[in-house]
Parts: structure tokens; sequence; C-alpha cells
């Protein structure tokens, strides 16, 4: 990203983000070539398993508190 | 009535570099007269510094506790300058108070977004402040600054553009600011190790003095 793209960046998101925040997605194409890293590069981690419906030991439970914690 | 130049490190914003800066300008200063540093903070970070330090705070420089401007008053009679670490919290409002009767303020500024969205409020503050000590001398300062980084430089730039006027000096991201603490020190007494964050130090108190 350039300077000028990074201070305009800065100096809008002062401003409400949801009035001034750039909506539009730049494509690939538009992207310097420094930008275009591989997807993996960038990628946002993996969305964490889904959670078993019933949890496979028993749960064990704190006097005095209504949370559940692991082992 | 109160003959020193008083000075607050002051932000809303945690983690910027207040308690660090604090110390380190009164260390710088304390080379230039006496010096108490006054520690408003209820975190308690440079009494258990001095404590830490134990003999080796610079020699001219007293480490106090207080949040009242009472302190303040009582110290800025008996030292050259006063230096007071403020609280990042709004609690009580220390750092409000504080703001109406120093002669500087001093914010750092990380740079990030998050740091610069918060410097508007540091402003207002300034400006509320203003109200009842319109002598008050405020500027931004940029710490922790990252030399190859892109958004450091950005946020030089932007910052330069927000109503509060910002310090020409920029303090660096480096090691020895947080070694010396360890040693109980200031970087003054690390040697040839901290020569260039003395430089920033001393570029910063030409720049308010
Ligand atoms: N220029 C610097 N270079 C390296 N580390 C720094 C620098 N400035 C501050 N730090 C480190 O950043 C952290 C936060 O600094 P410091 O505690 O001085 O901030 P603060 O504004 O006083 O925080 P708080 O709001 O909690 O009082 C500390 O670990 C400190 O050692
Ligand atoms: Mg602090």
């Amino acid at each position: 990203m350039s300077k000028n793209t990074l201070q305009d960046k800065l100096k809008a998101s002062i401003q409400s983000p949801a009035a001034t925040r750039p909506r539009t997605t730049r494509t690939a194409a538009a992207k310097t070539a420094s930008e275009s890293k591989p997807v993996e590069a960038v990628a946002p981690a993996p969305a964490p398993a889904a959670k078993p419906a019933k949890p496979a030991e028993p749960k064990k439970i704190y006097l005095n508190d209504d949370r559940v914690w692991p082992d | 009535m109160p003959s020193a130049k008083t000075f607050a490190l002051a932000n809303l914003k945690g983690g910027c570099g207040k308690s660090t800066l604090a110390l380190n300008l009164a260390a710088g200063l304390a080379q230039r007269g006496s010096v108490a540093l006054l520690d408003a903070d209820p975190q308690g970070a440079l009494q258990h510094w001095s404590q830490w330090a134990a003999g080796d705070v610079s020699a001219g420089m007293e480490v106090h506790a207080g949040s009242t401007v009472e302190r303040l008053d009582e110290l800025a009679s008996r030292f050259d300058y006063v230096v007071v670490d403020c609280p990042p919290s709004v609690d009580m409002n220390i750092t409000g108070r504080f703001l109406k009767r120093v002669d500087q303020a001093l914010i750092p500024v990380l740079p990030s977004p998050l740091d610069l969205w918060a410097s508007s409020s540091a402003s207002q503050a300034i400006d509320k402040a203003r109200g009842s000590n319109p002598g008050l001398k405020a500027w931004l300062l940029l710490n922790q600054v990252e030399d190859k980084s892109a958004l450091s430089r950005a946020m030089s730039q932007v910052l330069g553009q927000m109503p509060l006027p910002i310090l020409q000096s920029t303090v660096k991201r480096r090691a020895v600011f947080r070694l010396a603490m360890l040693e109980g020190k200031s970087v003054y007494q690390l040697g040839p190790r901290a020569r260039d964050a003395v430089q920033e130090i001393e570029s910063i108190l030409q720049e308010v003095l």
C-alpha cells in the first residue's frame, strides 16, 4: 500500500468509520505486486471446528460458579 | 506559589509510554536542576521502579507519589521541575485535575490507529483544561516509532495535521528503554549503549524548555 493510501486511510479513520471507510473492494489486478501475497499468507485462521453437541466427558461443576471449566 | 516548570505525561490511552517517558525526561531534567517525579498513577509503576532502583535514581531527582494538585503545588515550591506521570484511567479525573495545573502536557502516542483515534479525546481533554488553564501548552509525542514501518511514517504525517501540535522529536522503540527499567535506572545511566535513546530525550527537552 502506498504511503499516501496509508495516510488517507488513517485520516479517514479518524472520522466516523461507518461514514468514511472505503467500501470498494479492490480487485486483485489493482493490487501492487508487493501486496499480492499468496492467499495462505493473509487468509484468516480457519474457523474452529464446530463444538460437539455433547461433551465426551462429564463436566465438572464448581461451587458458586455456573460456568463449566475444562480440566 | 509554585515556581517550578511543571510537565504532565498524560493520555487516557494506556500503555503509550507515559511512565517510561516521564522517568527518562525527569532524568534529563535532573541534569539541569532539581526534579520531582510525581507518580500520580495508582498503578504505582514509578514508585515500584524507584524502590527497585534504591540509591540509583539520578542525583537531583526524587520520586514522590500523589494524585492531588496540592501535592503538585507543594513539590513545585521546592523543586526546579516537576514531572507528573498521569494514570490512564478516567477514575477520579486525576489527569483532568493535573492538566488544569501544569505548564505543559506531553501526550505520548503510539504509531497505531487505536492511538490515533484516542488522540482526539486527548485533544478534547486539553481544550477542557484550557478553560481554567489558558496557558497550558500541549504536544503529541510519537513514541515507539519503528524505523522501517510505513505505518509509523504515515502516523507521523497524519498526527502532524491533528489539532494538537506534534513534537518534531520522536522516540523509537528501543530495548534500552525497557532495560533501563529493569536495571533501576534511566537511559542516562546506561552508558554508550543508550546514547541514541538519550539523544532522543534530550531532543524533546530542547523543544519543550
Ligand atoms: N520507546 C520505547 N521503546 C521500547 N519500549 C517502550 C518504549 N516506550 C514504552 N515502552 C514499553 O511499553 C510498555 C508501556 O509503556 P509505559 O508503561 O511507559 O506506558 P504507560 O502509558 O505509562 O502505561 P499505563 O497507561 O499503563 O500507565 C512498557 O512495557 C514499556 O517498557
Ligand atoms: Mg504508566
